[in-house]
């Protein structure tokens, strides 16, 4: 068991931005979220789905 | 990256809690991944990272079910071509409405437009709302013409031309309106509908020449129609026209 997930987190990251995904979107701005109530507002407001990594914090 | 709204979840904190009761992931150890739509679909669900080409795999696959994904002034175009509609349906102006929603077809076809945005849901209800209540008006219309009562059939074709005005440049209409006109306009009811066609265009005579070229068509119309409530109608519709000319 990983101990944290912040390093999965930012593993994910790195890996997700030297992916190429088929782009649908019209926009390439990246949007984080900082809560998830702001998480589901973006999400709702886009179209954008949200990637989620639950886990321990450290 | 950007396709998603990435955050990150502590198990131990009370939303997340909430989060597991609105997408369950499969299995109960950490870390665990989720993908959910804009309309809080759960598209991934497990614990457990991922490795290799599964993530992007997962990813992809998350993105192709996920529907189009709107820029800020395509959402915002869509909120307002939904507060235009609802606030000019309201009034019943209904071609206006029509014409609002018609603007955002770039976008997609309103009330099949393919993404989960709320701006995007919400036009789409309204539109297929209100494609259904004209669906059940053409019903009702329908059966009012199937009837052998003369009066019930002029209102109905007269109801038919009028939402035809109104919401014939509703593309999911479209196909109902055309049935109705195939089914119900042509051989036994074919006067009929030429004839309700001139009562409607003397109903919508905005200038003084067309008031006039009106008042001809329905003077004709009531010397030739063998339709009494037609002859009725059409002389309400004289009437009122000759004292609106009068009037200026």
């Amino acid at each position: 068991m990983l101990k944290s997930y912040n390093l999965i987190f930012g593993t994910m990251l790195a890996i997700f931005t030297s992916i190429t995904l088929p782009l649908t979107a019209q926009t390439k701005t990246n949007v984080a979220a900082d809560s998830l109530t702001a998480a589901k507002q973006i999400s709702a407001a886009s179209g954008r789905p949200i990637f989620a990594i639950a886990g321990q914090s450290t | 990256m950007a396709q998603f709204v990435p955050i990150k979840l502590d198990v131990s904190s009370p939303e997340y809690a909430q989060w597991r009761r609105d997408h369950t992931p499969d299995g109960n150890g950490i870390p665990q991944l989720f993908i959910v739509r804009a309309d809080g679909e759960t598209l991934y669900g497990r614990s457990g990272s991922l490795r290799g080409p599964d993530l992007p795999n997962m990813l992809i696959a998350a993105l192709q079910n996920s529907g189009r994904i709107l820029s800020a002034r395509e959402a915002q175009s869509l909120s307002e071509a939904a507060d235009k509609f609802t606030q000019e349906k309201e009034k019943g102006n209904f071609e206006s409405a029509i014409k609002a929603i018609s603007r955002v077809r770039k976008i997609g076809e309103p009330g099949q437009i393919p993404s989960y945005s709320e701006p995007a849901l919400r036009v789409n209800r309204l539109v297929i709302e209100t494609t259904e209540e004209v669906r059940n008006q053409l019903k009702e219309l329908a059966s009012q013409i199937e009837s052998d009562q003369a009066d019930a059939k002029l209102k109905a074709m007269l109801g038919y031309l009028k939402l035809r005005q109104d919401f014939g440049a509703l593309k999911m209409v479209k196909s109902d309106l055309a049935a109705f006109q195939k089914k119900y306009t042509a051989k036994e009811n074919k006067q009929l509908a030429r004839e309700a066609k001139i009562i409607v265009s003397a109903d919508q005579a905005n200038t003084k020449s067309k008031k006039t070229r009106a008042i001809e068509s329905l003077t004709e119309l009531i010397n030739e129609t063998e339709i009494e409530p037609v002859r009725k109608e059409a002389e309400k519709k004289l009437s009122e026209l000759k004292q609106k000319m009068d009037a200026g």
